[in-house]
């Protein structure tokens, strides 16, 4: 990976995304969580005013629940539940791998994108853990380490992987029914399905937002080139004419309509991120469309 | 208006398309590029793998731009010109008619075929003037036909001896105007020439031998020739000569000759020849390799002698010393007579007469007073001072009379010249004077009897230079024949009107000039003027290479729109420049992060 904090001024980025937190937010309402108390509905029962339902009293609930007025109209002891207020937990899985990187217009739209996952979750009070992912290796963040920029040491540590070498989500121990938020421009030659998996196990919902650039998805090549992967650093001589561009674009096209396809399956919403335009622009063209993030 | 390109070199910048067109051919030099999405091409068309040499031509902003820069640099580098169509150009070529250019004759119409047709490109009609360098040299040509102005070199023949060209350089520049161009045509650089005038020497240091001089001389009996023959050049020379009298020849003898040597070869005229011809091989300068020579002899002056036995022999002495004088026939009138006069018994002097004062009693006193000779051309150079004269009594003066020599008040020699009348008198005692040993004397006595030779019609023969003024005195009046002059090739008319201005030919060899059959000279004419044998002087030498771009610089106007063309260059060669480098920094991003 590329030296970020020598790149780009993460400071800059960073208070960019806390205004971006401002206009958008992760869709953490439209849904119960579970975790530890906190502003958002659990799936269960806990001490919010929002009644939920009644059931008969058992030995060992506390007593202050009693429906005393119920009591009085039936003579049996029945209770009355209420909503459970919990604290959503948001896992924000960052894909550092370099062709991230490789453009210095989507390296700043993903990190603009990471940066946003982190401050829209802390802003909405949840739970928020984040992983790095390279290839099939993985990190978890430290607290603390995402707006102390800290991370990008821990992104330099890890070690080179092949090109395109597909993430292996399913091995980062992700909590139960949490929000695994996937920012990658999926440039990986593997089935989307292990990863859509990954991102539904133990009942979470997943969402992908996807930085691009117009090189990647339209570019103007023509003539002889040496390809240099962005990952692997291997050198490729190609020639490209018309034709060959032609079938570029459609396996393109085809390699990403898979990913939609699947994303649709796993009912997470896949959000293609341009990273020339504004990211406010940017974001409404798919990502508040698609679910994928909402307007405040 | 036509259009002229002052370069045409310049057309080698279209050189530049097909170059800019190979360059575009050609495969490209692999971009280096960063892409994250290989693992996408790997899988389609293995055409992708580098392997053709050569591109398909791509059209392009930046290859239009760079054709539009080659054709715009290609305009401005031939420079174009335009011209009127009536634009009219005078060339007036003075052409040096020493008779050296003789060597190089046959160089001058390559020469000028060369040189002349560049300067006339940039106008739609040139005239030309071609004219001799001599002061009073023939206008050779006048006209617009380059072509017959070569023609007309063809038959003409340089044979002056050396001149200045100055004059006739100024007469050129007048006629060319001051636009025109003037060049002058000669064998040799002239180092000073007048403002203007552009060279054009055509020369070469040759090496020359030839006759230089001659000389003859008669005992009575046997006439013997002697002529010097000189080597010009720098280096030994070896030629073949031989001597031709007639139809006889002798055989080739061979002389050598050191550098700058001189030789002289001498002999005698054959028995009953009066003509020999010498002859060198010839070389280039064919002018000085034949030498005519006759046996030269005057015109025959009759003589008669009125005179008092005391001066007899004095006057026999005189007459000796004149050539071709003989005694004329008893009633045959003379051509001069040698006449005293008495003062003390006047009598009438004969109309042709060279007369002494013949007083007899011969006084004691003698003329005193300063000598004081008259600018007459009998008494050019001649020198009176040392004459001592008794004081006689003197000759009646009359009215037309020219003094030629005064001493004090008195008239001591006395021309008359009238209708008829040729009268030279020594108006003092000649015999009791020192007349007799003063060279002024009898050279004054030889200058009128030449005089009285030359007004003479008759024949006489004599070895003359080439293009020498003759004087030949002709019958004339309303029945006087026409001249004919005859050399060995054609024979010319002249009218009597013309004989005035007789000249020698200018081509080696005998000629004779008859008026109505009757010979009036007999002539062998040959090159004299050894300055013009040298050529050591001689380089070729050209100053008209700089005057195409002058007369198309003045005769012609420039694009005005050079200097937009210029910023359009400019313009495209940027704005190529650009797009090409924009394009490649698009399609190499992230290089800088990868380095």
């Amino acid at each position: 990976m590329a030296d970020v904090s020598t790149e780009f001024d993460l400071n800059a980025i960073a208070a960019r995304a806390r205004r971006y937190a401002e206009l958008f937010t992760l869709p953490l309402k439209d849904r119960n969580w579970r975790g530890s108390a906190g502003e958002f509905s659990g799936s269960g029962v806990g001490s919010s005013l929002d009644f939920q339902d009644h059931r008969n009293y058992l030995p060992g609930d506390d007593p202050r629940h009693i429906n005393w007025q119920a009591y009085a109209r039936t003579g049996n002891y029945s209770l009355k539940l209420y909503r459970e207020e919990v604290r959503p937990v948001v896992e924000i899985i960052f894909d550092v791998s370099d062709s991230m990187f490789s453009d210095p217009d989507k390296a700043t739209r993903a990190l603009e994108l990471f940066y946003f996952a982190s401050a829209s979750a802390e802003k909405s009070g949840a739970s928020t853990h984040a992983y790095l992912s390279k290839g099939p290796r993985w990190k978890p963040l430290e607290p603390g380490t995402i707006f102390s920029h800290r991370w990008e040491q821990v992104a330099g540590e890890m070690p080179q992987t092949e090109a395109s070498a597909s993430p292996n989500l399913m091995a980062i121990p992700l909590r139960a029914r949490s929000l695994r938020v996937f920012i990658s421009d999926l440039l990986f030659l593997s089935d989307p399905g292990p990863t859509m998996q990954a991102l539904l196990h133990h009942s979470g919902r997943g969402m992908i937002l996807s930085p691009f650039v117009r090189e990647e998805s339209n570019p103007d090549w023509e003539g002889n080139y040496e390809f240099i992967d962005t990952e692997s650093r291997t050198s490729h001589d190609r020639r490209i004419d018309r034709t060959v561009l032609r079938h570029y674009l459609e396996a393109y096209r085809r390699h990403f309509a898979r990913w939609k396809a699947a994303a649709i399956r796993a009912q997470s919403p896949l959000a293609r991120i341009p990273s020339e335009t504004a990211f406010e622009a940017a974001i409404n063209l798919e990502a508040v469309p698609s679910g994928a993030l909402n307007l405040v | 208006m036509p259009v002229i390109f002052a370069n045409p070199l310049g057309f080698l910048a279209l050189l530049g398309i097909p170059a800019i067109l190979l360059i575009h051919f050609l495969q490209r030099e692999s971009r280096r590029l960063p892409v994250s999405t290989l693992f996408l091409l790997e899988h389609i068309d293995r055409q992708s793998i580098k392997g053709r040499k050569f591109d398909r031509l791509r059209s392009s902003i930046p290859l239009w731009l760079q054709l539009l820069s080659v054709l715009i640099l290609t305009w401005l580098l031939v420079q174009p010109r335009w011209t009127s169509e009536r634009s009219v150009q005078r060339v007036v070529l003075i052409i040096d008619s020493s008779a050296s250019m003789a060597a190089f004759k046959d160089r001058i119409a390559d020469e000028l075929t060369a040189a002349i047709p560049p300067l006339t490109s940039a106008v739609a009609t040139t005239e030309y003037r071609l004219v001799e360098s001599q002061l009073r040299g023939d206008n050779l040509y006048s006209g617009t036909e380059f072509y017959e102005l070569l023609t007309a070199l063809e038959s003409w023949n340089p044979s002056d001896s050396a001149h200045s060209p100055e004059t006739a350089l100024r007469v050129g520049r007048s006629l060319a105007g001051s636009e025109g161009t003037l060049i002058f045509v000669t064998d040799y650089p002239r180092e000073t020439l007048p403002f203007g005038t552009a060279q054009l020497s055509i020369g070469d240091a040759i090496d020359n031998v030839g006759f230089a001089g001659h000389r003859i001389e008669s005992d009575g009996a046997e006439t013997s020739w002697q002529v010097t023959v000189r080597n010009y050049s720098k280096n030994p020379q070896s030629r073949e000569w031989l001597l031709a009298a007639g139809e006889q020849r002798t055989a080739f003898r061979t002389i050598d000759l050191g550098p700058g040597e001189t030789r002289i070869l001498k002999g005698k005229f054959p028995a009953g020849a009066k003509q020999i011809q010498l002859i060198i091989k010839p070389d280039a300068f064919p002018l000085d390799d034949e030498r005519f020579l006759l046996i030269p002899e005057a015109k025959e002056l009759t003589v008669s002698r009125t005179g008092d036995a005391n001066i007899e022999a004095s006057v026999a002495g005189i007459i000796e010393s004149l050539p071709n004088t003989p005694q004329s026939a008893p009633g045959e009138t003379p051509d001069l007579v040698f006449a005293t006069y008495n003062p003390l018994s006047p009598a009438p002097l004969p109309p042709r007469s060279i007369t002494f004062l013949n007083q007899q009693q011969v006084p004691q006193a003698y003329f005193s007073g300063p000598i004081v000779r008259s600018n007459h051309r009998l008494m050019k150079d001649l020198d009176w001072q040392g004459l001592i004269a008794k004081k006689t009594a003197a000759l009646p003066s009359i009215e037309g009379q020219t003094v030629l020599l005064w001493q004090g008040e008195r008239p001591l020699i006395i021309l008359r010249r009238s209708e008829g009348v040729r009268q030279l008198i020594f108006n003092f005692d000649v015999l009791n004077s020192n007349a007799a040993r003063l060279p002024s004397f009898i050279v004054l006595i030889h200058r009128f009897v030449n005089q009285l030779r030359t007004e003479k019609v008759g024949s006489e023969s004599a070895n003359v230079e080439l293009r020498q003024d003759l004087k030949i005195a002709i019958t004339t009046g309303e029945d006087a024949a026409d001249l004919s002059i005859k050399t060995a090739g054609n024979v010319t008319g002249i009218s009597p009107a013309g004989a005035g201005s007789l000249k020698a030919p200018n081509t080696p060899g005998f000629f004779e000039i008859r008026q109505g059959g009757e010979l009036r000279f007999l002539g062998a004419g040959n090159f004299a003027d050894t300055r013009e044998a040298d050529f050591s002087e001689a380089a070729p030498y050209s100053e008209l290479k700089a005057l195409p771009a002058m007369i198309t610089e003045n005769r012609t106007v420039n694009d005005p729109r050079w200097q937009i063309w210029l910023l359009v260059i400019l313009a495209a060669i940027l704005t190529a420049w650009a797009l090409i480098n924009r394009s490649d920094h698009r399609k190499e991003p992230g290089l800088r992060s990868q380095a």
